[in-house]
């Protein structure tokens, strides 16, 4: 590397470095040492944040018992995660394909609108969408007005708010990159597919979505890593009870006072989404290759 | 078999089209009317903008003409969607599917038409041979060059086996020396195969070097249909002879009239001129002669011989053209080839005796 590339690259290494780098460093160290009393960690090596993750002790017999209820919450988060995502994309594909088809000039227009929502605060955003759908909210009284309901939907503090909130949180995250993998695409394919005999969904399957996938791929990747760690969604919307991998985190920085135990479970998190993405990346750079 | 051969391969019936609203209308298509034979090299040839595009999108399905028909062997084809007509094409940018490997694109259409694999393996090679490819077929089209994709476009579209194969400017993103080479490729690969090729360019030299026939277009109209050298020596009108090739513009007074022979004359001299007949009428008319019409001789006076002062000289390598003036002030030029020439070339100033070929100089319809 130059040293005119190096001195360019430097901001953004010194960002990575101490506000990405650092922090997780200091994280996983964390999470193999012994908490503190108060909060804080005590420099004791120590395993148990791990330990207490998979197994409880019997307090009978003082075993190592294993169990699944943090499993059970990323499992959980898991699936949130993945319902958030096939709505994202059933919702994203679509809105993105007519912003792509329209004229250039409108394009930009479109392109906003659709960021509009981040123009507002996350959390004023996930607290209104609270007041609408909660049960004395607007969306209940309009539906008990009309009579298509007796009693006001429950639709505040479950799962199904939760993936609400995800995909108005995440949506956006979905529509552009698969709105610029579209841009792209060069519509005189589905003319020549069409000239080789080829029907509209032969050529939606075969000719845009395969081109698509990369946009597609990134738009969900975009939209799955942060809902598997969302806190605000699931802490407002699903009113705490539901907890998903964020409010687990963040419950053990603030109220049980276990960082050892925030910081594995954060450090877990990772490796998986890390882990994934390896394999993911593997599979795209062999198939790529493979010819 | 019979009937087939009465119908031509393409029929385009008094087609026109516009397109957009108000102001900014443009007639891309102006009555267009045109019969391609079966078998046939038929090419669109005009200028950019002139409608070729719009018209060879026609035949394959992609626009709806506004009015007029368009048959193919016969059958009026409006109706039918792209993926329905017998017709492919090679788009101009290729358009190569760029996540399938050259075998996958070539085998494309014959997926769609449901062939046993058996049977498209063998017309990938097939194809594949055809366009001298075959050690490419595992490759993505962004690993070819130019030339290459341009053949497995070519490969793709015949693949199928279409009765008509539509080329839109195939040549035009190749560098000169594959140009030339690939016209002489196209032509064989269209006499073997006996498909009928409807290509368009806005080359007059690769129009006339590779055609059956040629239809020149400007303005969405056909200007005039023929085969390459009626095209060349007999052009309808001044657009048709000042697109292809060279050309004089002289005005003359036409005299008397035969069949396709009218007697013009020329700054005193009379001329023989042949005429498409229908055009023709007395008086001031204008006609095209080629440059390489046109011979000349030392000396040369005010009698029944054309005659000229010589205004300058440039040397193009085979020939030489002069630049002359005749007694009425007209100018035209003159080539002459360099080899086999005994005297130098005239002079500027020098006064010379034309001779233009009988028939040569054509008159025109405007
Ligand atoms: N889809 C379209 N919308 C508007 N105008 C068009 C469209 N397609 C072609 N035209 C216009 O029609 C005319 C003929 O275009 P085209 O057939 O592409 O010409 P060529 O292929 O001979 O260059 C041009 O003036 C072009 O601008
Ligand atoms: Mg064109």
């Amino acid at each position: 590397m130059t040293r005119a590339r190096l001195l360019l690259l430097s901001p953004t290494l010194a960002m990575i470095g101490f506000f990405l780098l650092l922090p997780v460093a200091l994280m996983a160290v964390y999470s193999f040492l012994s908490p503190g009393t108060y909060g804080g960690v005590e420099w004791l090596l120590s395993f148990d944040a791990y330990i207490q993750f998979f197994f409880e002790r019997d307090f009978l017999t003082d075993e190592l018992v294993f169990h699944t209820s943090y499993l059970s919450i990323y499992f959980r988060s898991f699936v949130q995660a993945l319902a958030a995502t096939v709505i994202c994309l059933l919702i994203g594909f679509p809105t993105a394909y007519f912003i792509a088809t329209r004229p250039p000039a409108t394009r930009s227009a479109w392109v906003l609108l659709v960021t509009v929502p981040y123009w507002v605060n996350l959390l004023i955003r996930t607290v209104s969408m609270l007041f609408v759908i909660r049960d004395e909210g607007p969306l209940n009284g309009a539906l008990t007005a009309v009579g298509i309901v007796d009693a006001p939907l429950r639709i505040a503090y479950t799962d199904f708010a939760i993936a609400l909130g995800l995909v108005y949180s995440y949506l956006p995250f979905m529509v552009l990159p698969i709105y610029a993998a579209i841009e792209r695409f060069d519509f005189s394919l589905m003319e020549a597919a069409c000239d080789l005999y080829a029907g509209r969904w032969t050529i939606l399957r075969r000719i845009i979505l395969p081109t698509v996938k990369p946009g597609v791929v990134a738009g969900c990747l975009l939209v799955f890593i942060p809902s598997l760690g969302a806190y605000i969604a699931p802490d407002l919307l699903g009113g705490g009870k539901n907890l998903m991998i964020g409010n687990l985190v963040a419950l053990q920085f603030q109220g049980s006072r276990n960082w050892p135990f925030g910081a594995a479970a954060a450090v877990l998190l990772l490796s998986v989404v890390l882990v994934a993405l390896t394999v993911l990346a593997r599979r795209r750079a062999l198939s790529s290759a493979g010819n | 078999m019979d009937s087939e051969q009465k119908n031509p391969a393409v029929e385009i019936r008094a087609v026109s089209k516009k397109f957009g609203r108000g102001a900014e209308q443009v007639k891309a298509l102006d009555g267009v009317t045109l019969t391609i034979g079966d078998n046939e090299f038929f090419t669109l040839l005009g200028p950019s903008g002139c409608g070729k595009t719009t018209l060879l999108r026609m035949i394959a399905g992609f626009e709806q003409p506004d009015d007029g028909g368009i048959f193919l062997f016969g059958e009026d084809i409006k109706a039918l969607p792209p993926h329905k007509r017998p017709v492919n094409t090679v788009f101009q940018h290729y358009a190569l599917f760029p996540h399938m490997t050259v075998a996958k694109n070539v085998a494309f259409s014959l997926e769609m038409l449901g062939r046993a694999p058996a049977e498209i393996e063998r017309t990938i090679g097939e194809m594949l041979a055809l366009v001298k490819m075959e050690q490419f077929a595992a490759r993505k089209p962004a690993q070819l060059s130019g030339g290459q994709q341009q053949r497995i476009a070519l490969a793709r579209a015949l693949a199928p086996r279409p009765r008509v194969l539509l080329l839109d400017e195939p040549l035009s993103a190749l560098d000169l020396k594959l140009r030339q080479a690939m016209r002489a490729e196209l032509k064989t690969m269209q006499q073997q195969t006996g498909i009928t090729f409807v290509f368009v360019t806005h080359d007059q030299e690769e129009a006339l070097t590779m055609s059956d026939r040629i239809a020149v277009m400007s303005g969405g109209r056909v200007r005039q249909t023929g085969a390459p050298r009626d095209i060349y020596e007999k052009p309808r009108d001044s657009f048709v002879a000042n697109f292809i090739g060279e050309s004089n513009f002289l005005t003359v007074t036409v005299e008397k009239l035969e069949q396709d022979t009218a007697w013009c004359r020329l700054d005193g001299a009379l001329l023989q001129c042949s005429c498409a007949g229908e055009a023709a009428g007395f008086g001031e008319a204008r006609v095209s002669i080629r440059p390489e019409q046109i011979s000349f001789s030392a000396g040369g006076n005010g009698g029944p011989a054309l005659s000229g002062v010589v205004e300058g000289l440039t040397y193009l390598g085979t020939d030489t053209q002069l630049s002359v003036r005749l007694g009425d002030g007209q100018r035209l030029q003159a080539r002459v080839q360099n080899a086999g020439r005994e005297q130098p070339p005239p002079g500027p100033g020098e006064r010379i005796r034309l001779k233009m070929n009988p028939g040569a100089a054509r008159l025109l319809a405007d």
